[in-house]
């Protein structure tokens, strides 16, 4: 991946990244860090990734710093997602629901979740970026799709 | 079996007793016994664990278990097909074998409506803030583009910028032209032959050929004309006028005029990475050779840029004005 290649990988997916570890870290400075954290490290071997598998890189990189920094959180004892997200008004519509009942999940159902509708990955590309069979993707988007089924019943949001 | 009860084993045989694992005679026995040593105290009120730990509900065992992808569609499974069928992982059999499930058993739609719905969508509003710092920048290497400049105006300046040894020669040439009228060609002259033109005339802006080639009907002013057993030296120009006589040579003659001479062979380009990037750049011919012969004691230099060329053979040896 030249210089050229390099910069159009930041136009095309430092938006979603961006999204990405917002989703999980609900902390604007954080995801911003994470995506920067990001692009440095694939751009110190940026002579060894090929420009089509770029994404992929992209995303497995990006998830293991948001796994770095949720233990490293948690072994802080940091308050300050919860307290964004009891900050949040009332969900009005199914979207917003749905990511209310997003927060519920693991992370590694989240993870997995996001990757599969935001950015449309196969299970076996999932399984590359988490580092997991395509089995254990299967299994862990099923648990969160009845997660998520649930807590719209459980709203009545849908006649 | 009354002697096989001792203090050193009554405990086993008691606890034995507690569950229920001794017969009737081994019990009448151990209690017997007990009744012997009241200095035991046998505590008869011993704790037992509570029986009672929670149950698993049924949907988190039902997220346990591993959908079975090949098995048909029940009451127990109609979850993971529903969702497999949202994932788009169904085969079209599977597809069809769920429709029709789904139609003789119409409480689960609202369970497939939920699953459709379940799809996130991204929140397309939320974008990374500062996305060319996280840009590079292009360096542009541009040494062989400032090399080729160099080489372009190096070759400009050899063209605008005579040597020394021209401007003399051509001020030797245009006093020979004046003092030896039988050197000049006469153009009418059927007869005339094709003679070669040796010194640049500047202003009329003649190119000199090399020795070696033929020019028939040459329309220039013979200057000068080397004696034949000169012609094969490259560049013989020397500084003072020497009159000899013109050599006339026959145009039809295809005979490539001999070098083979030891000085013109030990000419050589001591810059030909440099003529062969210049050659590229203003796309003509370039070639420099320089040489020397300390038997002859001289030494020269000779240049050609497309059509132009010049050469210079001076005498390492003082001279004589």
């Amino acid at each position: 991946m030249n210089v050229k290649e390099y910069n159009i990988s930041v136009d095309q997916y430092a938006d979603n990244l961006f999204r990405f570890a917002l989703k999980h870290l609900k902390n604007e400075m954080s995801a911003k860090d994470v995506v920067q954290e990001t692009f440095t490290k694939v751009w110190e071997k940026h002579e060894e990734i090929s420009f089509e598998k770029a994404k992929s890189y992209l995303f497995t990189t990006a998830y293991h710093a948001i796994v770095d920094w949720v233990k490293k959180e948690k072994r802080i004892g940091d308050d300050v997602s919860k307290e964004i997200m009891s900050q949040e008004e009332a969900p009005f519509d199914l979207q917003a629901i749905l990511h209310e009942a997003l927060d519920r999940l693991p992370a590694i159902q989240k993870s997995v979740v996001l990757l599969r509708d935001y950015e449309g990955y196969s299970y076996d590309e999932i399984a590359d970026i988490c580092k997991l069979t395509a089995a254990q993707v299967k299994v862990y988007i099923f648990r969160a799709r009845q997660t998520l089924k649930a807590y719209l019943k459980s709203t009545e949001i849908i006649v | 079996m009354k002697n096989a009860i001792n203090i050193e084993n009554y405990e086993s045989f008691y606890l034995d007793f507690l569950e229920g694992n001794l017969d009737e005679t081994t019990s009448v026995l151990l209690l017997a016994f007990l009744d012997e040593h009241p200095e035991l105290q046998v505590d008869c009120d011993m704790p037992v664990l509570d029986e009672e730990f929670p149950i698993l509900d049924r949907m988190y065992k039902d997220q346990l278990k591993v959908w079975d992808e090949s098995s048909s569609i029940s009451h127990a499974n109609i979850e993971p097909f529903l969702i497999a069928e949202k994932e788009g992982v169904l085969s079209a059999q599977q597809k069809q074998e769920l429709q029709v499930f789904l139609a003789a058993n119409k409480q689960y739609a609202s369970d497939q409506q939920l699953y459709s719905f379940s799809t996130l969508q991204p929140e397309l509003s939320v974008q990374y803030p500062n996305k060319k710092a996280l840009k590079r920048k292009e360096i542009l290497v541009l040494w062989p583009y400032i090399s080729g400049a160099v080489a372009a105006c190096i070759v400009v300046l050899f063209y605008l910028f005579p040597s020394v040894e021209t401007i003399h020669l051509q001020s030797a040439a245009r006093g020979m032209s004046r003092e030896n009228p039988t050197f000049q060609q006469n153009p009418n002259d059927d007869n005339h032959l094709a003679v070669e033109p040796l010194i640049v005339q500047k202003k009329l802006k003649k190119t000199v050929v090399f020795p070696r080639e033929i020019r028939k009907n040459a329309k220039v002013d013979i200057l000068e004309v080397l004696p034949a057993n000169e012609l094969a030296v490259q560049d013989k120009l020397p500084t003072k006028f020497d009159p000899v006589t013109p050599k006339i040579i026959d145009p039809k003659s295809t005979e490539i005029q001999p070098s083979g001479d030891d000085y013109t062979l030990a000419m050589k380009n001591p810059v030909a990475p440099l003529t062969r990037k210049i050659s590229e750049v203003i796309k003509k011919e370039v070639d420099y050779k320089k040489g020397s012969d300390a038997k002859e004691n001289r030494k020269g230099f000779y240049l050609k840029i497309g059509s132009f060329e010049i050469s210079t053979n001076r005498s390492t040896q003082p001279s004589r004005n």
